[in-house]
């Protein structure tokens, strides 16, 4: 094992435990009463996290697959469980992309919530940390309490600070989640009684029976299915979205969903290739099915919101897509086909996450002007709102895919693998392409062009200061990425290259000792 | 003959002398508040709690022609049930306070319960157990008929009674064959009978009706009907003592007889606690659901915990069985701090609370809204909360010994439970209060739930300060 333990700062521990210690002394000690004053400290603390992944990017070592920053220490003595961090290729971008979404909440968090202030920044920071601990972990247990702690402070916000069918939609989420995710539970219990271990890389390498990796897979499955989602289980997502504020809908699109294609990433393929790729043609099935049946349902779609979490399940297909073509690929000695596929799989996640961030924002900006999500309610506001209606064009491009934005080229990458495999699979994944841009594009004519109809809408203020300054910093990254990916690709690149070469190498036959 | 030594005898002696002096106390003091009892009770519990982590046995060993063990394993438990009854008294004197019922007898109620409870951890004799059982359940018939104005407690009261006495009854009837078969009473000579006895059926017979003795004291479906009525009508100060220690207590009667004494006949009672532990999962969990009152619904909720519990024991070895110890001694430090609060939160002219009354809690009052919602997500199982890791303990000598699908019968099942503690949480923060709430003024209760529901949270953070403990035992 290539683990060194590193005596410099504790980055990883900072990320995870600076937004969370900031939360709780939020909670506890800011008066509800002192709304400028948790509002200013939470984007104090929430600034503070990002610049820590500063560091632990400029001293990343892209060129090794190894876990880095690792931290150990021993927690659950009796039972073999550490506190047991570090990040590779697969975690770094998520958790940047997390501490950097941590901010964005905060801020669009600013004007439009109004009671119990405190509860809401608190919940965000807590959110934060939690999630960027469910990356950081190196240890499945530990890993499993990040996962699941997680979802009590995202239950609270929707179920606060939510719409009108909140509690329905926030238990929903709850209940999906945690079904899904106890059943990986005893996966990894299994897993770790058999390794006697629970460090994730000791599971990676753990030879398993065919008969069980099948078990095993589903019950990964299941909890990564809900999560991403895919289609059947797809159905908490539209609910959670429409109800959640603005702020619980971000961070439910940009990091939650990919929480569920990391996993795949991380546990899924490396510790059970053989169920992988015995079920890969199936995935990638229930992936083209979300890819079309999904884009479709999103155009009649009436409500925004609705709208957008549905383009989302859409394009997490892709992630799915990318992730489960690599079997075929490997198997035709594809190789570089392969590491494209995973490279436009990860790129859409971070792109994704992004870009879906940044349309649930551009909605809140209208729901916080008119307090409507339906789409009649609305039409001409570019007429009242040209800055707002520039910056949403922008993201309904990428979210269309439109080249030159970073929709684009996650998107791209795997439609050029899947034609490797297929010109049938490509083709009807490239339906999305047309399907995307027909109900992106579509509501926002129906948005924004046209007469102004509505008395409502012709008093509409354009975008404020706070709210440009937010939509701009994830239009120069959508821009960024679209123009230059390579950042993101050169991050990736060790991790995926070792993950196609050696981590889903079968179980079943001895393979000795991969190198590479 | 040696004289007879006294010394392992002492933490019982202090009890019982704790006892009479607070009835003593009791009548010589004229406050009205019973101060001096109070104080003396939780000084002396916490000494005797103090003296027992001090002198902690290396090995176990019987004394008195083999009818007291002391043992690693009981001791623990004694510090454990201990602790957690001090808690329970804090919050139950708060409540009888209100109710104006409070006596001095109270106290010495709860001492001399704490007492058949140590007797019951550390019976090495079927005898010995038997009184220690019936030292304990008569006690509790007293507490619960204690408001005596209060038909709904009287009726608990008789419920408790009859069905407790049937389970008493039960239980002295398996004894009684017992000892028909091998002559023996104490543990280990009856052990060593059973492992050569003729008569392996009648044995096991006999043993069916000590275990279903048992499940009727823990509240094991088929015999859980009495708890809900006897949670619901008892005053909530002595349903909060009744849900807690007692457990810890059981469970060291359990593995006394089906761990240590009937370890021959496993393959006999494996079956038996299966489909009890299957039944309290499923039932527990599900009727839960359709409750409104909280007291019935921890009271459902508290079944099902103990079909998870006897689920380790089921598994065995000594996985399964610290991992079941470890799980009862959180539920006891669960439900004691969810029975806490409800006294907390109940108004002098309310008998018990309905889950409507805590609507909007969190609004009204944050931080006790969020030590509510520390003890449902604990009970959850939702990490970091403590009630995680017993739960991934069972869950893991489960696995262990082969039995995976029950671990998966029994996580589906703790989705069904979360369901409801989510409901009680979604009362708490999401709907609007409809009344104010008038706490209990009373900072000590304040200080104990704060401490009591921070532990949850705690504990849950270094897991294994407990565990250790509860491997101790069983090694």
């Amino acid at each position: 094992m290539d683990t060194t333990i590193t005596n410099q700062v504790p980055w990883l521990s900072l990320l995870i435990w600076f937004p969370v210690i900031g939360g709780a002394f939020l909670l506890f000690s800011v008066g509800k009463s002192k709304q400028k004053l948790s509002q200013w400290l939470a984007l104090i603390i929430s600034l503070v996290t990002l610049f820590f992944c500063i560091p632990l990017y400029m001293q990343f070592d892209p060129s090794t697959h190894a876990l880095q920053f690792v931290e150990r220490s021993v927690w659950f003595e009796s039972i073999n469980v550490n506190y047991h961090l570090g990040v590779d290729g697969f975690s770094l971008p998520l958790i940047i992309l997390t501490s950097f979404i941590g901010v964005i909440v905060t801020i669009a968090g600013w004007r439009n919530i109004e009671h119990r202030v405190n509860m809401y920044m608190a919940a965000f920071l807590l959110l934060t940390g939690l999630m960027n601990g469910v990356f950081a972990a190196a240890d499945t247990i530990l890993f499993y309490v990040f996962w699941e702690a997680m979802l009590i402070p995202m239950f609270l916000v929707i179920g606060i600070w939510g719409g009108p069918n909140r509690v329905y939609a926030t238990i929903k989420f709850f209940l999906y989640t945690f079904i899904g995710s106890v059943l990986m539970l005893v996966a990894l219990i299994y897993l770790g009684i058999k390794a006697d271990s629970f460090v994730i890389q000791d599971l990676q390498i753990l030879p398993v029976d065919m008969s069980t990796q099948h078990l095993i897979f589903w019950a990964f499955l299941i909890a990564f299915a809900v999560k991403i989602p895919m289609w059947p289980v797809h159905t908490w997502l539209p609910d959670a979205h429409v109800e959640a504020p603005t702020g619980g809908s971000v961070v439910l699109a940009a990091i939650m969903l990919k929480m569920g294609a990391y996993g795949f990433l991380r546990f899924s393929l490396p510790i059970v290739p053989d169920a992988s790729l015995y079920w890969s043609e199936t995935l990638l099935v229930l992936a083209i099915i979300a890819i079309v049946y999904i884009g479709f349902v999103a155009i009649v779609q009436r409500d925004m919101k609705k709208l957008i979490a549905y383009s989302s399940i859409a394009h997490m297909g892709f992630v799915v897509m990318g992730i489960f073509l690599v079997f075929s690929l490997m198997s035709n000695t594809k190789t570089d086909a392969a590491i494209i596929a995973t490279q436009g799989a990860y790129f859409q996640m971070i792109s994704h996450g992004f870009i879906s961030g940044a349309m649930f924002l551009c909605i809140g900006v209208l729901y916080d002007r008119m307090h409507s999500r339906q789409i009649s309610d609305y039409g001409g506001v570019a007429n009242v709102m040209p800055k707002f209606a520039g910056f949403f064009m922008l993201f309904s491009m990428a979210n269309a895919g439109l080249p030159g934005t970073s929709g684009f080229v996650g998107e791209f990458m795997v439609i050029l693998a899947a034609f490797q495999v297929s010109p049938w699979l490509s083709i009807s994944a490239g339906t999305t392409l047309v399907l995307a841009a027909a109900y992106t594009l579509w509501m926002y004519r129906r948005v924004m062009f046209g007469e102004v109809e509505s008395k409502r809408v012709a008093v509409l203020n354009d975008l404020s200061a706070r709210e440009i300054f937010i939509l701009l910093s994830l239009a120069v990254v959508v821009l960024l990425f679209g123009i230059y990916p390579q950042p993101i690709l050169e991050l990736t690149h060790s991790s995926i290259e070792y993950l196609l070469k050696c981590g889903i190498q079968s179980k079943l036959t001895d393979g000795g000792i991969c190198t590479l | 003959m040696t004289e007879i030594e006294l010394t392992p005898l002492l933490p019982e002696i202090a009890l019982l002398i704790l006892g009479c002096l607070v009835l003593m106390v009791d009548l010589f003091t004229t406050d009205r508040e019973k101060q001096s009892c109070y104080l003396v009770t939780q000084l002396g519990l916490i000494g005797i709690a103090i003296y027992l982590a001090t002198h902690l046995p290396i090995k176990a060993f019987d004394y008195y022609l083999d009818t007291f063990r002391v043992d690693i394993f009981s001791q623990l438990l004694k510090i454990a049930l201990i602790i957690i009854s001090t808690l329970a008294v804090v919050y139950g004197r708060v409540f009888i306070r209100g109710r104006k019922f409070l006596r001095g007898e109270f106290y010495a109620l709860v001492i001399f319960a704490v007492l058949g409870m140590c007797i019951l951890v550390s019976g090495g004799h079927l005898l010995t157990l038997y009184l220690g059982l019936e030292l304990l359940s008569l006690t509790m018939y007293a507490m619960i008929a204690m408001e005596r104005g209060n038909s709904i407690g009287s009726e608990a009261a008789v419920k408790y009674f009859i069905t407790g006495a049937i389970a008493s009854g039960f239980i002295l009837y398996g004894i009684s064959l017992i000892y028909g078969i091998t002559g023996q009473l104490g543990l280990t000579a009856i052990a060593e009978a059973i492992a050569v006895t003729e008569h392996p059926l009648l044995v096991s017979f006999a043993m069916i009706f000590i275990v279903a003795g048992v499940a009727f004291k823990l509240g094991l479906v088929p015999f859980h009907m009495w708890l809900p009525d006897v949670y619901q009508g008892s005053p909530t100060a002595i349903t909060t003592f009744i849900a807690s220690a007692p457990k810890i207590a059981v469970f060291g009667l359990t593995v006394r007889l089906l761990v240590e004494t009937f370890s021959d006949l496993t393959e006999a009672w494996q079956p038996l606690i299966l489909v009890a532990g299957v039944l309290s999962i499923a039932i527990g969990n599900l009727v839960a659901i359709a409750q409104t009152d909280l007291k019935r619904l921890l009271a459902y909720s508290g079944i099902a915990h103990m079909g998870y519990m006897i689920l380790g024991i089921y598994a065995g070895g000594s996985v399964g069985h610290s991992a079941a110890m470890y799980y009862v001694i959180t539920y006891a430090l669960m439900t004691t701090a969810g029975f806490g609060l409800i006294i907390f939160l109940s108004r002098e002219s309310y008998i018990y609370e309905t889950l409507d009354e805590i609507k909007g809690l969190g609004r009204k009052n944050p931080w006790y809204g969020l030590m509510m919602s520390f003890v449902m997500l604990s009970m959850a199982g939702i990490p970091p909360f403590i009630g995680f890791w017993p739960k991934l303990e069972i869950f893991r000598s489960l696995v262990l010994n082969g039995y995976w699908q029950l671990a998966v019968f029994a996580v589906i099942f703790s989705v069904v439970g979360l369901f409801y503690y989510l409901r009680v949480i979604k009362l708490i923060y999401f709907d609007a209060p409809e009344h104010e709430f008038q706490f209990v003024r009373s900072r000590s209760i304040r200080f104990a739930i704060t401490f009591n529901c921070l532990a949850l949270l705690l504990f849950g953070l270094v897991p294994d300060t407990i565990y250790q403990f509860c491997l101790d035992a069983f090694t």
